[in-house]
């Protein structure tokens, strides 16, 4: 039960950074903000015991990702966003979009809530648990996982040759 | 099948291994001034060849069945490890002082090729991506190596983007794939088929397989996915423009092969509707725009175009004939297109127009005579493997029934001897003006044009072993 209730918490908070990331002047304001969405994300997985994506929410979304922003911004030599008028028709396309996104949410939320409470969808033993997707990754998926780290690897080798300054 | 059985991609690990000692020795500049980089590159693809030479044969899965090499994985293999070595050969005295870092260059020529041979042995979607990742990732960067030369940069630029577009497309098809069927495996997609779904066919699986055509064609360069294609191997350095029209797209034709015949077969009979609407208009498109070419590089870019419509008839015909067809179109392909770019880049002219060739085929006979050759065989001339490719797929297309669709393609073949000829008439009868020269101490060179085009002369002559083979391989359709 009291799950039920820090769910709910932690979703609130989430909504709540989400409105400060797009309301903050200052970029980097709302680069902290979007942290927040995330991190409250991630104890939202872990109530639903999947502590591996949360763990990789964290680590990735907000380690890596957030760390590439912030960057950007930095390079970038971002102002203070000036706030511009809107038109009112673009607003009203982006109020529209946004609602029928949200509609769509909560349709898919709705149909699965059906599904699995009339057990047509069955949710396997322990699924998106560290030792389940380790051990996927290690049998089934061991040459993709492989080819994987090839494919970076190149990435790795493109960056650096032709990111590096040539002395001519 | 729970075996993990790593002596099947042996020749792939010999590659990669042999990619990570030129790695290595670059970063030391005293071995790097010691070392032939490109002979060691050749050295590898032998060896990756001989090692695949011994396996070839026996039908074998591995890895939880990501992966399965059979024949035509087998023939494959052979396509791009050859190509790879003629591409090797070939590079030296282009990128020499062009090139710093000769390691990595010939490190990702190596990486490209595995990435095209786990297309090739892929039985599995994902593994399918992860090879074309692999393979592309490593020709983008491959395409901006010239770093002072902004059509090198901005080619590898739009080939990036442009590139990364079509994977994104091509992931969101197999997205909706697996939501149909729950799997992505090959094995299991046809167990579905049979079991699950029962004869039908739902319209999202459609939809998806649509998507994946789209990200293949794109990497075919068939029209209307063609757009990047002149832009990206015009401004390619040469060597690299050889490599990616001949291995490129051959791997493309197996990732075509590899997902709609050998996986989704169910499917393969709507898309064939499209192809054959598609390929009509490839092979049009590009022989008319070839026509106004005055750059070689871009008419040669053109003309890739339009072969890959002629071979695309052999994908619309779909049995056994035209589908070994195929596959001997892609080498002939291969050897001809490496050995005309193999002329261009010894002439070393970053321009490539018609008119600074002019004259060169009697001031450098070998290099004339070599030219004369590789052109006949794009026209598909009699003595050729070009003819011999031409002449199976058209084959297979009659025993289909597609008659208007031959007739389309024998038409533009004729039409397309106005532009492949005209490169011979700058060549001979034309004043010599002394644009160009070619690079000297380029042995290696020479020896990739003499491979090209006994190959090239030997499949036109004595074709029947080889095809009888590739037909044999094509054990998916019967």
């Amino acid at each position: 039960m009291i799950s039920t209730y820090l769910a709910y918490l932690f979703s609130g908070l989430a909504v709540l950074f989400a409105i400060s990331t797009i309301l903050q002047r200052n970029p980097v304001y709302s680069a902290a903000s979007l942290i927040g969405v995330m991190v409250m994300l991630a104890c939202n997985y872990v109530l639903l015991n999947a502590e591996f994506i949360a763990a990789i929410q964290i680590i990735v979304y907000v380690g890596a990702i957030m760390v590439l922003f912030v960057f950007v911004i930095m390079l970038l030599n971002l102002e203070r966003a000036k706030r511009e008028k809107l038109l009112i028709s673009r607003r009203a396309v982006g109020v529209l979009l946004g609602l029928a996104l949200s509609l769509k949410l909560a349709m898919v939320g709705y149909a699965s809530k059906i599904l699995i409470e009339s057990g047509r969808l069955k949710i396997p033993e322990g699924m998106g648990s560290t030792q389940v997707i380790g051990k996927y990754l290690f049998s089934n998926y061991l040459l993709p996982f492989e080819v994987a780290s090839l494919v970076l690897l190149v990435g790795l080798i493109g960056a650096v040759v032709l990111g590096k300054r040539e002395a001519s | 099948m729970a075996n993990i059985d790593v002596l099947t991609i042996l020749p792939d690990l010999i590659l990669i291994g042999f990619a990570f000692a030129l790695l290595l020795a670059g970063a030391f500049s005293r071995v790097e001034r010691q070392v032939n980089f490109n002979m060691v590159s050749a050295l590898a693809f032998v060896v990756a060849f001989t090692v695949n030479w011994f396996q070839y044969g026996a039908d074998k899965f591995g890895f939880y069945n990501m992966f399965m090499y059979d024949q035509v994985a087998g023939v494959f293999r052979f396509i791009f490890y050859g190509i790879g070595f003629l591409v090797s050969l070939m590079s030296e005295p282009y990128i020499c002082g062009r090139i710093k870092h000769k390691g990595e260059y010939y490190a990702l020529i190596m990486l490209s090729t595995v990435g095209m041979s786990f297309i090739a042995t892929s039985y599995d979607l994902i593994m399918l991506v992860l090879g074309l990742e692999a393979m592309s990732l490593s020709v983008y960067v491959l395409t901006g190596m010239f770093k002072t030369d902004e059509r090198s940069v901005e080619a590898s630029m739009k080939y990036f983007l442009l590139g990364a577009f079509s994977s994104a497309i091509m992931l969101l098809g197999i997205a909706f794939i697996y939501g149909t069927l729950g799997t992505t495996n090959f094995g299991e997609v046809l167990e579905s088929f049979k079991s699950g779904l029962g004869g039908t066919k739902p319209q999202i699986l459609l939809v998806g397989a649509m998507l994946v055509l789209a990200g293949v064609l794109f990497k075919v360069a068939a029209v209307p996915f063609h757009m990047w294609t002149p832009d990206v191997y015009e401004g390619a350095p040469t060597s690299v423009t050889a490599f990616m029209i001949s291995g490129v797209k051959a791997a493309s034709f197996i990732m075509l092969i590899r997902v709609f015949v050998l996986g989704l077969q169910i499917v393969v009979f709507d898309i064939v509707t499209v192809i054959m609407v598609i390929s009509a208009i490839t092979m049009t498109l590009g022989n008319v725009c070839a026509l106004i070419q005055k750059n070689v590089k871009r008419m040669l870019a053109y003309s890739s175009i339009a072969h890959a419509g002629y071979i695309l008839v052999g994908f619309v015909a779909l049995n056994r004939t035209s589908l070994g067809a195929i596959i001997f179109y892609l080498m002939a392909y291969a050897l001809m297109n490496i050995g005309a770019f193999a002329v261009l880049a010894l002439f070393q002219d970053r321009g490539n127009s018609l008119e600074s060739l002019s004259g060169s085929g009697f001031k450098y006979p070998f290099l004339g005579l070599m030219m004369t050759i590789f052109m006949f065989s794009m026209v598909g001339l009699p003595p050729t493997a070009g003819f011999m490719g031409k002449f199976y797929i058209f084959k297979g297309a009659l025993e289909a029934g597609y008659v208007w669709l031959v007739v389309l393609a024998v038409l533009n073949s004729a039409v397309s001897a106005y532009f492949y000829l005209r490169v011979l008439i700058y060549m001979f009868f034309e004043d010599f003006k002394g644009t160009v020269r070619p690079a000297i101490n380029a042995t290696p060179t020479a020896v990739a044009l003499l491979l090209t085009s006994i190959g090239i002369l030997y499949l036109g002559v004595f074709p029947q072993n080889l095809f009888e083979l590739t037909r044999k391989c094509m054990t998916y359709i019967h």
